[in-house]
């Protein structure tokens, strides 16, 4: 549901850039340029313990469309992190596990032309993560907990594209992205920053 | 946001023997057991004498929280931990209690027979009271005190009986049977008067043991206490008259049981299903009951479940009275990891349907 609500919204934004395009350019400059890609990258939280906890964490995968001139772009993107740890468990002769899942819903203004190489991104990001924890321990097997978070911030990305033969580009990617702030958890924990650094490679499309 | 989190709450009673030379009378003992623990002791008001000592138990609690984090999210409970400790107390360091020191006074844990009568003596340091033991003063030149432990009433498959008991000291101990020709005339006992012996011969058929306490110079003050068994040859109709469906009670529910022929000829098999409470869980219907009667009538049945991740299980003792009824104690527990462990045990009686 969350994905179709996204890409209605990309394609409300794209058909507005649209028109605004082409009420506004010569008949020549009128042309739209779409692009599609694909990527996968480095994830790193800015949580301090995340390293400490989850020692096994996947390769981010992302997914990206945008539409627009050829310098100006509209853009949205999706991507997913998974990681698995263990949990810590505190006065107890037990093993804990952890599971984070964590997906990011970007939509923003890509500035991207022929002429130069590096491109420049801003975006509005949502994201949902989701925590689990249990014991692998039968004697505290109730030690479960979820936390699920929803929230918002901001996303900014520098890239470098390489050139190859039209249509198909590659590029290389830095993106940080902001989250706000999700208070504390019931047992008066704060609740870490989920935002982070990903660095990326990958290929686009632009027809 | 949804955000599950278990909490709970444990206890764990753990119950250890530490007994410690010398008490400390600043120490606040939650409860206090006269030694030996015994329901009644017999003196004779010739200024006869008994010793006591006391034993006090420390309970101490201590908490810790069991906790599993990530990077979000917390899990914990705190599980509470309960030691009791027995100790050995200085019986000067208590206020002993007679509730008639006419009868029977008490000074330092030595009661001392006054005059013929009863006298309950108890033990105080602080708040914390111990039991009380009765003190039963008889005169000089009576008959000499005696009881049995259980005096019950009992069907067996074999043809001796144990018994135990206390008999008041210098007392002339004999148990008979006279249908089945066992005598003997001068049963041994310890120095505190408790003896256990076995009755062998018996006869087929419902027997009564008797047991007599003597005065040692006076053979016309006696006093004798019963024991009757039914004893029947495994197989026989009468031994056979158990079997069949039972109707058991504990707590007010009723809980059904069968008896049948073991394969094993000097046994009977127990089966049913009982249904019990258990504070916490609930009540935990069809737990399964499975023994059988010894052939000394004696049963050993076990009791076992599982219900909602819990292991119920449990014994059940008692035996047969009479053809047609039965009675005796069960114990239960339910356990489940980390939890802690619920227990008690609990009265039964059953009738023949």
């Amino acid at each position: 549901m969350k994905a179709i609500i996204f890409a209605i919204l990309l394609l409300t934004v794209a058909c507005s850039s649209a028109g605004q395009e082409s009420g506004e350019q010569t008949p020549q400059k009128q042309k739209l340029s779409f692009f599609i890609g694909a990527a996968a990258g480095n994830f790193g939280t800015t949580i301090g313990e995340f390293k400490e906890i989850y020692s096994k964490r996947s390769i981010s995968r992302i997914a990206v469309a945008g539409i627009g001139s050829k310098s100006a772009y509209l853009f949205g993107k999706f991507r997913q992190f998974y990681a698995h740890g263990r949990s810590t468990v505190e006065n107890a002769d037990a093993q804990g596990s952890a599971e984070w899942k964590q997906k990011f819903y970007s939509i923003g203004a890509r500035l991207m032309s022929d002429d130069s190489p590096l491109y420049v991104e801003i975006a509005y990001v949502i994201s949902d993560a989701e925590e689990n924890i249990s014991t692998h321990d039968p004697d505290v097997e109730e030690l479960k907990s979820q936390w699920k978070a929803h929230t918002q911030g901001v996303g900014a990305a520098l890239g470098i594209v390489i050139d190859f033969p039209r249509p198909l580009k590659t590029f290389i990617e830095f993106e940080h992205t902001s989250m706000l702030r999700l208070g504390r958890n019931p047992y008066g924990r704060a609740v870490p920053q989920i935002g982070g650094n990903l660095l990326s490679a990958g290929f686009i499309f632009i027809l | 946001m949804k955000l599950i989190i278990g909490i709970f709450s444990a206890t764990i009673l753990f119950m250890s023997c530490v007994p410690e030379e010398e008490a400390k009378s600043n120490i606040n003992y939650s409860s206090l057991k006269i030694q030996p623990e015994v329901d009644s002791v017999f003196l004779r008001a010739n200024g006869e004498s008994r010793q006591f000592s006391i034993m006090g138990s420390i309970v101490s609690v201590s908490e810790r929280t069991i906790k599993n984090s990530g990077v979000m999210t917390d899990a914990e409970f705190t599980v509470r931990q309960i030691d009791t400790t027995y100790q050995s107390v200085d019986a000067s360091s208590a206020e002993w209690v007679s509730t008639n020191s006419s009868v029977a006074s008490v000074s330092n844990g030595l009661v001392t027979a006054r005059s013929p009568g009863y006298a309950a003596i108890s033990a105080v340091i602080g708040t914390t009271s111990s039991q009380s033991i009765v003190v039963n003063v008889r005169p000089v030149d009576t008959a000499p005190g005696l009881s049995l432990d259980p005096p019950y009433n009992v069907i067996q498959f074999e043809n001796f009986s144990s018994m135990s008991g206390v008999v008041q000291q210098n007392a002339v101990l004999s148990v008979t049977e006279p249908n089945s020709g066992f005598s003997n005339a001068n049963v041994a006992y310890s120095s505190d008067g408790t003896f256990n012996m076995t009755v062998t011969g018996l006869n087929p058929g419902v027997r009564t043991i008797t047991v007599r306490a003597t005065h040692p110079t006076n053979s016309a003050l006696f006093t004798e206490r019963y024991k009757t068994v039914a004893y029947y040859q495994p197989g026989t109709p009468a031994a056979n008259a158990i079997v069949g469906d039972w109707l058991g009670t504990t707590l007010g529910k009723n809980f059904d049981f069968t008896i049948s022929n073991s394969i094993i000829p000097t046994r009977y098999d127990i089966n049913g299903t009982i249904e019990i409470h258990f504070e916490g869980i609930g009540t935990v219907q069809g737990i399964q009951l499975t023994g059988i009667i010894n052939p000394n009538g004696t049963i050993d049945v076990t009791l076992a479940k599982s219900h909602n991740g819990f292991s119920i299980s449990g014994k059940l003792n008692g035996s047969f009275k009479t053809l047609g009824t039965g009675e005796g104690e069960y114990s239960a527990k339910a356990e489940k990891s980390g939890w802690p462990k619920i227990s008690f045990n609990e009265k039964w009686t059953a009738v023949k349907k």
